[in-house]
C-alpha cells in the first residue's frame, strides 16, 4: 500500500472499509443517499472504490460535479459517462440507448447560461431512458454541495427550481434501480440552509463516514508501514491513534511519512521508534507543522457558517466539548451546554441545536461515536488542544 | 546517486541566486543538500500511475531554503531516469509568473512551456491566436489545445510551478480553483510539483478548494550535521576544498557560529563555502563587503515578501536590533496592542524571518531575526553611524574568519594607518581598527589586539589617536591598569610634559607601565619598549636599567645587553645590593664569567650582609664552578642561617654535601630537611633516593623515595630515571624498562633519562618502538641529542623488525619533527620504492641510501643471528 497523502486513492491503496461499504449499498439499496463526513476523511476515495467494485450488471457512475457551475453542466457531466463509452453502453442500454444519444444539450461550458428549458427537457429524456430501461445504475455524484453553492451564486431561482427538479426526480425513482449518491467537501445542508432551500435535499438517506476503528487503524497503519519500509506494529499503532485522538487515514498518513522523515537515513532503526520518538513526530508533523497555524481559522469561519444565536450555541458546544473528558460529552450535557448558550428568555430550539450539531460534526469540530453512548468528542486531539488553550 | 565528480568547469558559479541559471548538469552535481527530499518527490512521482488519481506535491520552506533547487533536480532527475523519463515530461514554469491572470493564462503559459520543452516553438503561434481570439471557453480550449500538444509528445506533464501561493493570488476566483482541483483529481495526465515559503489560505482554510490537496515537503533550516554535511560534500566536489575541509575538522566552533550566523539558510551557506574556501587571503573587509554586495539582491527583496504594513513595520523594529526583542517592546514602538503584535510576530515566526530567541519563556517571548546574517545587513543597512555600520561588518568577521587572520588584518591594517597618506585614510583606518578589536571582545585575542593597537599608537607618537582606535572601556577591560596608565600618558599636554619633576613622574608612568606589560600581561617586547622610554625621558634612572637588565636577562634572553642594563644601573646606585646579585647570576647562569660573578655576589653581601639570596648566589657559583667547595658550604650555611626554611637551600647544601663532600650522613639530613620543609617538592626526594640507593645501598628506602616523587610528580623524568637504574640493579628488569622509557617520554631532553634507556632498553625492539614518537614529537627540534637518539632508534627498530619502513615513516609523518627527519623519511620510502630517490637532491639520496646500507645490512646481520 503506497503512501498517498492529499489525494484520493485507489485500487490497492485504498483500504477496505468493509462496514462502511456495506452500509452505503445497504442504504442505496433502500434510498438515494447523502454521504456525510469532514473534508480529508476519504469520502472520494470511497467512491471510487464503489465504482471500481461495482458489479457488471449494476453500474456505479462517479461524476464529479466540481467544475459544475449550472444545472446543465450537471446533467451534461451526468451524461458524459454514457457519451464518451456508447460502445459499452449501447450495447447493454439496447433501446434505451438510442433515447440517450439523441440527447443534446448544445454546447455546454463555461459563459454559456443554460436556462431550464434547455436543460430539463434533458434530463428528463435522459433519467426517462434509464428507467425504461430498468436497470440497475448509481450515480454518485461528487461535490454535488459544490456545484449547488456555484449555482446558486449566480441563478439562485434556477438553482432552486433544479434542486426541485432534482428532488421529485429522486421521489420518482425511489422504487426504481436509479440511485443517487452525493457527497461533497462542503455541507448540503448549511449550502441549502444558507441559500434558503433547506427543503429541497432533505429526503436524502444521510451515511455518515467514521473514523477507522482500531482493528482497521493498526491494520491500516501495518499496511502504509510496510509500504514505506517500516515494520509498524499495534504498538506503534495503539500509540499513533492514541496521539490523533482519530483514526482518520488522511492524518493516519501525514504521520507516517512524518515518522519516515524523522528517521535518520537508510535502514530504519524500529528500536528507535518508541513513544518518546512518536510523541516528536506528533508534535513536529501534526501539531507544530505549518498547517496548524490555520487552526486559528476554525475559530474565524464559525461566525460565517452560522447565524447568531447558532453561533452562541457552536462555541458553547465546542467549549463544553473542550473542558470536559477526553472520551467527549453526552448527549444530555451537550443539551445542558446548548441551553446554557441562549438567554433566558428563550428555549432551546431542538432543531437549531441538530443544525449546529451537524454543521460541526460535517464541517470536521467534533465526533459522534455510533452506538449506544453516542458521545461526542473533538474530531482530532490538535483540535481539542487547540480549543483547550485558546477558546476553553 | 553516483558521486559526483570533482569538476574545474563547474567552480565559477554556485547559482546561488538563480539555479534556472545552471544548466542541468551543474545543478544535479551540486545539489547536494536535499537528497533525502528529492528521492522522496521522485518515489511520489513514480507512484503516480495511470489510471489513478495522481498525488500533487508542494514543496514548502522559507526564500533560501532550496525549493527551486529541489524542484529543478526533480525535472532533471526525472529527463534522465531510463524509466520516468519515457513517461513524464517536465513543464517548468519561471519562477516567477506575473503573466497569469487565470486558468486560461495559466493552461496557455503551460502549452508554451511545454512547446519549448518539445522544441515545437513555430506551434507557439497557436497560443497566440488563441490569446487573440479570446473566445467565451477560452479556458476550456487553452486546455485542450495543451492537453493535444502533450498527447503529442506521447507523455504525461509534471508541471513544475513555483511560487503557488502567487499563481492563486492571481488566480483567486473560487469557480477556477474549483476547476482546476476537479482537473487535477480526474486527470492522470497532469501532476503538479509546486512551491511555496509557506502554508497559505489556499491550502490552510478547510473552506478552499484546495485545502490541505497537496502533499507537502517541507525544507527546514539546517542543523548543524546538515550543515557540515553540505560543506563536506561542497569541499568533496570542488576544487577549492581543502580549506573548508580544515575549518571544518579544527575549527567547529566556527562552524555552528556559521550556522547560527546564517539561521541555517543553504543559500547563506554556499555563499560562506566561498570566504571559508579563500580563507583569510583576500582583505577581509573587502571579502565582506563583496559577500554582502552579492546578498544585497537576495537581502533586499527579503522583506519585500512581507506584504502586510503592519508585519513589515514589526520585521523593522526587530531587525533594528541584535539582541532580542520583547513583544512588549514591538507593541509600544508600533504604539499597537501587544495581542496584535503578537499575531504579525507569530506570522513573520512561520514565515520564516523571525524566530523566538533562545531563553524565550511562554510568557515572555522574544524575537530575533532567524538569519543573523541578514539581521547584520540590516543594521549595517539602517545604522546612523559609518562607525556602527562598520561594526556589523565586522562581527560578520569574527565568525568567518580564525584567530589568526583577524591577527594577520589588524597588523596589516596597523601597517597602514601608520603610512596613511592623509587624514581620511587614517581615519578610515582607524575606523576599521576600532571596530576589528572590538570585534574580539570577549575573547583572549582582545588584549592582544588591543595591545597591537596601543603599541602602533605610541610608537608612532600617536596616543592621542588612542581613543579612535580602542574604546575606552575596551582597552580598559583588556589592559587594565596598563590602559589607564597609558591614558594618563596620552592625556598630558606639552605644558605638563615641561613643568618641573614632571620628567621623573613620567618616566615613572612609564616604568608602571612595562611592569604590568611584563608581569600581567607578559607582553615583553612590549614592556622593553615603555620600560626604554622611561629610560629615554629619564636616563638616570636607576630603577629603569635596572627593570630592563631583569627584563632581558629573565624574559629576553639578551644577556650581553642586561649586563650593560645592570652596570648602567649599578652607575646610578652602586650600593643597591640587588643589581649586584642580580649581575651575578646573569654572569653565572648565562655569560659564563664565573670570577666577575663572584665579585658582584660579594659586593651585594658586602652592601647587606644578611642577602640571603646572593649568599645562595655565590654558594652555587663556589660549588658548581670553582670548585670551592668550602666556601660553597660556607655560603649556603650562611643564606639557611638567614633564611632557615628554604628547602632549596637545604636540597643544594645536600649536593653539595654528596656529591662533593661526601659527608653523605650530613647530605642525608639535609636532603631530609628540605623534604620536611616542602614536602611537595620532588628534587630533594629525588636526590635522597639516589643518595639512598648509590651511597647508603639502602635501596628499598630508595625505591620507596623514587616512588614518592613520582606520585607527586609523575611527568618528572628524573625520578623515573633513578627508579629504573635502581630496578635494573635489582635485576627487575621489566619494571626497570618500563619505568626508563616513561622517563624518556616524559622529557627526552633529561640526559639522565635518556643514558637509562639506553642502558636498560638500549637493545629493546619494543622499548624503542613505544619512545619513538615522544623523541620525534620533541619540541625544540633543534634538540641535537635528542635527534640523534631519534635517528639511533628509528635505524634500530627497523633493523630489528619491530616496525617496517613504512610505519617508521608513518610515525615521522604523524610527529611533529617536520623538517629534521626529512632525509630519514626519504630513505625509509626508498627502502619500498627505489625510485623515490631519483627525484631527491644528490645530498639528500647520499644521506638516504646511507642511511639505507645501515639499516639492511644491520637487518641481514639480525637475521643472520637470529637463524643461528
Amino acid at each position: 500500500m503506497k503512501l498517498k497523502i492529499g489525494s484520493p486513492v485507489s485500487g490497492d491503496n485504498f483500504y477496505p472499509r468493509k462496514g462502511v461499504i456495506r452500509n452505503l449499498r445497504r442504504a442505496l439499496d433502500r434510498d438515494h443517499v447523502s454521504f456525510l463526513a469532514p473534508r480529508r476523511t476519504g469520502k472520494t476515495s470511497v467512491l471510487i472504490h464503489l465504482e471500481e467494485t461495482a458489479p457488471q450488471d449494476h453500474p456505479h457512475l462517479r461524476v464529479n460535479l466540481e467544475k459544475c457551475t449550472q444545472p446543465g453542466e450537471m446533467i451534461a457531466a451526468l451524461l458524459l459517462p454514457f457519451q464518451s463509452r456508447a460502445d459499452r453502453w449501447k450495447a447493454s442500454l439496447g433501446k434505451a440507448w438510442n433515447k440517450i444519444e439523441t440527447v443534446n444539450l448544445g454546447p455546454v461550458g463555461l459563459g454559456r447560461k443554460m436556462g431550464e428549458k434547455e436543460w430539463q427537457p434533458a434530463a428528463e429524456t435522459f433519467l426517462q431512458a434509464l428507467l425504461d430501461h430498468g436497470g440497475r445504475f448509481t450515480f454518485l455524484l461528487d461535490e454535488f454541495p459544490i456545484l449547488v453553492d456555484a449555482a446558486a451564486k449566480q441563478d439562485r431561482d434556477g438553482c432552486e427550481a433544479m434542486l426541485r427538479w432534482f428532488r421529485e426526480w429522486r421521489q420518482q425513482t425511489a422504487n426504481t434501480e436509479v440511485r443517487f449518491l452525493v457527497t461533497g467537501s462542503v455541507g448540503l445542508d448549511s449550502v441549502v440552509r444558507r441559500h434558503g432551500f433547506a427543503d429541497t435535499v432533505n429526503d436524502f438517506d444521510s451515511i455518515s463516514l467514521p473514523p477507522l476503528n482500531d482493528e482497521e487503524a493498526f491494520d491500516f497503519i501495518a499496511r502504509l508501514g510496510t509500504g514505506v519500509g517500516l515494520p509498524l506494529d499495534a504498538i506503534h499503532a495503539e500509540q499513533m491513534v492514541g496521539l490523533l485522538g482519530g483514526a482518520w487515514p488522511y492524518f493516519i498518513q501525514i504521520f507516517v511519512a512524518g515518522i519516515e522523515s524523522a528517521l535518520p537515513e537508510g535502514k530504519p532503526d524500529i528500536a528507535a521508534i518508541d513513544e518518546t520518538f512518536l510523541r516528536h513526530v506528533y508534535r513536529d508533523h501534526l501539531i507544530a507543522g505549518p498547517r496548524n497555524k490555520y487552526l486559528p481559522h476554525m475559530w474565524d469561519r464559525l461566525a460565517k457558517v452560522f447565524s447568531t444565536t447558532e453561533l452562541r450555541i457552536a462555541r458553547a458546544l465546542l467549549r463544553a466539548v473542550a473542558r470536559g473528558e477526553d472520551d467527549g460529552l453526552d448527549g444530555a450535557h451537550l443539551v445542558d451546554a446548548a441551553a446554557g448558550a441562549i438567554s433566558q428568555s428563550e428555549k432551546l430550539d431542538e432543531t437549531e441545536l441538530q443544525i449546529v450539531l451537524e454543521g460541526l460534526k460535517h464541517d470536521g469540530y467534533l465526533l459522534q461515536e455510533t452506538g449506544a453512548t453516542q458521545r461526542t468528542r473533538f474530531f482530532t486531539n490538535v483540535l481539542r488542544d487547540y480549543w483547550r488553550r485558546r477558546h476553553a | 546517486m553516483p558521486e559526483p565528480e570533482k569538476s574545474e568547469q563547474h567552480l565559477a558559479t554556485f547559482g546561488i541566486y538563480s539555479p534556472g541559471s545552471m544548466s542541468p548538469e551543474q545543478l544535479l552535481d551540486e545539489f547536494i543538500a536535499r537528497r533525502r527530499q528529492l528521492e522522496t518527490a521522485l518515489r511520489i512521482v513514480r507512484e503516480n500511475e495511470r489510471g489513478e488519481p495522481q498525488q500533487h506535491l508542494l514543496v514548502v520552506g522559507p526564500r533560501g531554503m532550496g525549493k527551486t533547487m529541489l524542484l529543478l533536480a526533480l525535472a532533471y532527475k526525472l529527463e534522465r531516469d531510463p524509466d520516468l523519463g519515457g513517461e513524464w515530461l517536465p513543464v517548468i514554469f519561471p519562477e516567477e509568473t506575473y503573466g497569469i491572470g487565470d486558468l486560461a493564462d495559466f493552461w496557455l503559459e503551460a502549452t508554451g512551456h511545454l512547446l519549448a520543452a518539445i522544441g515545437n516553438e513555430a506551434e507557439v503561434e497557436n497560443i497566440e491566436a488563441l490569446r487573440e481570439e479570446n473566445p467565451e471557453d477560452i479556458e476550456e480550449q487553452a486546455r485542450d489545445l495543451f492537453l493535444r500538444h502533450l498527447a503529442g509528445a506521447g507523455k504525461r506533464a509534471l508541471i513544475v510551478l513555483e511560487n503557488i501561493d502567487a499563481f492563486f493570488g492571481a488566480v483567486n476566483d473560487e469557480g477556477q480553483q474549483h476547476r482546476l482541483r476537479a482537473f487535477l483529481m480526474e486527470d492522470d495526465r497532469v501532476m503538479i510539483a509546486a512551491s511555496s515559503p509557506s502554508y497559505f489560505d489556499e491550502t490552510g482554510k478547510m473552506d478552499l478548494p484546495f485545502y490541505d490537496f497537496f502533499r507537502t515537503i517541507r525544507l527546514e533550516r539546517f542543523d548543524r550535521n546538515e550543515m557540515i554535511g553540505m560543506l563536506e560534500e561542497l569541499a568533496g566536489v570542488r576544487a577549492d576544498g581543502a580549506a573548508v575541509q580544515r575549518v571544518i575538522r579544527e575549527e567547529p566552533g566556527r562552524i555552528e557560529s556559521l550556522r547560527v550566523l546564517t539561521g541555517g539558510n543553504p543559500r547563506l551557506v554556499k555563499l560562506i563555502y566561498r570566504l571559508l574556501a579563500e580563507g583569510g587571503q583576500g582583505g577581509a573587509k573587502r571579502d565582506l563587503e563583496r559577500l554582502l554586495e552579492d546578498c544585497t539582491p537576495y537581502f533586499k527583496h527579503r522583506i519585500e515578501e512581507i506584504r502586510s504594513t503592519e508585519e513589515r513595520r514589526a520585521f523593522d523594529h526587530v531587525a533594528r536590533h541584535w539582541d532580542p526583542v520583547a513583544v512588549g517592546d514591538v507593541a509600544k514602538a508600533l504604539r499597537r496592542p501587544s495581542n496584535k503584535v503578537s499575531i504579525y510576530l507569530g506570522r513573520l515566526v512561520d514565515a520564516g524571518f523571525l524566530e523566538e530567541a533562545p531563553g524565550s519563556s511562554p510568557k515572555r517571548k522574544a524575537y530575533q531575526v532567524a538569519e543573523r546574517f541578514y539581521n547584520i545587513y540590516y543594521l549595517m543597512r539602517f545604522s546612523r553611524s559609518a562607525r556602527r555600520r562598520l561594526e556589523w561588518l565586522v562581527q560578520a568577521m569574527r565568525v568567518f574568519y580564525s584567530e589568526e587572520d583577524f591577527k594577520a588584518w589588524v597588523r596589516r591594517t596597523l601597517d597602514g594607518w601608520r603610512n596613511s597618506a592623509d587624514s581620511v585614510q587614517r581615519s578610515d583606518r582607524e575606523a576599521f581598527l576600532y571596530s576589528l578589536t572590538k570585534a574580539t571582545e570577549g575573547t583572549p585575542l582582545h588584549a592582544e589586539l588591543a595591545m597591537d593597537s596601543v603599541y602602533a599608537a605610541w610608537e608612532h607618537d600617536r596616543l592621542a589617536s588612542l581613543g579612535q582606535l580602542l574604546d575606552r572601556k575596551d582597552g580598559e577591560k583588556a589592559l587594565g591598569s596598563v590602559f589607564a596608565l597609558i591614558e594618563s600618558l596620552a592625556c598630558l599636554t606639552e605644558e605638563e610634559k615641561v613643568v618641573p619633576n614632571s620628567k621623573s613622574r613620567i618616566a615613572n608612568l612609564w616604568l608602571k607601565i612595562g611592569h604590568a606589560l611584563s608581569s600581567t600581561h607578559k607582553q615583553y617586547g612590549l614592556a622593553e619598549r615603555a620600560i626604554r622610554k622611561a629610560i629615554e625621558i629619564d636616563s638616570e634612572s636607576m630603577s629603569a636599567w635596572h627593570i630592563l637588565g631583569n627584563l632581558l636577562h629573565d624574559h629576553l634572553g639578551r644577556y650581553e645587553e642586561a649586563k650593560v642594563a645592570y652596570l648602567e644601573a649599578a652607575e646610578f646606585d652602586p650600593d643597591f645590593p640587588y643589581i649586584w646579585r642580580d649581575l651575578g647570576d646573569l654572569l653565572q647562569d648565562h655569560l659564563g664569567q664565573f670570577e666577575k660573578a663572584e665579585t658582584a655576589y660579594r659586593r651585594s653581601i658586602k652592601i647587606d650582609s644578611r642577602f640571603s639570596s646572593a649568599w645562595f648566589g655565590l654558594g652555587n657559583l663556589l660549588k658548581d664552578h670553582l670548585g670551592r667547595y668550602d666556601e660553597a658550604e660556607d655560603a649556603y650555611r650562611n643564606e639557611i642561617e638567614i633564611e632557615r626554611e628554604n628547602a632549596f637551600s637545604w636540597n643544594n647544601l645536600g649536593n653539595l654535601l654528596s656529591s662533593d663532600l661526601e659527608r653523605y650522613e650530613e647530605a642525608e639530613e639535609a636532603y631530609r630537611r628540605a623534604i620536611k620543609i616542602h614536602p611537595q617538592d620532588s628534587c630533594p626526594l629525588y636526590n635522597l633516593g639516589n643518595l639512598l640507593h648509590i651511597f647508603f645501598e639502602r635501596n628499598c628506602e630508595a625505591e620507596a623515595i623514587y616512588r614518592k616523587a613520582i606520585k607527586l610528580y609523575p611527568a618528572d623524568a628524573y625520578p623515573r630515571a633513578g627508579l629504573a637504574d635502581l630496578l635494573a640493579e635489582l635485576d627487575r628488569l621489566d619494571e626497570a624498562k618500563r619505568e626508563a622509557a616513561v622517563g624518556v617520554k616524559s622529557d627526552p631532553s633529561v640526559v639522565w633519562a635518556r643514558k637509562v634507556f639506553l642502558d636498560v632498553c638500549g637493545k629493546d625492539a619494543p622499548s624503542w618502538v613505544e619512545i619513538l614518537p615522544a623523541l620525534l614529537n620533541h619540541r625544540p627540534p633543534a634538540n641535537d641529542a635528542v635527534y640523534e637518539m631519534a635517528l639511533r632508534g628509528l635505524e634500530f627498530v627497523v633493523t630489528e623488525g619491530a616496525l617496517t619502513p613504512a610505519a617508521a615513516a608513518k610515525l615521522i609523518e604523524e610527529g611533529q619533527a617536520g623538517e629534521r627527519f626529512a632525509d630519514v623519511l626519504l630513505a625509509l620510502r626508498a627502502a619500498d620504492d627505489r625510485d623515490v630517490l631519483l627525484k631527491a637532491s644528490p645530498e639528500r639520496r647520499a644521506f638516504a641510501e646511507d642511511f639505507l646500507a645501515r639499516i639492511e645490512g644491520r637487518a641481514a646481520k639480525s637475521a643472520t643471528k637470529r637463524a643461528s
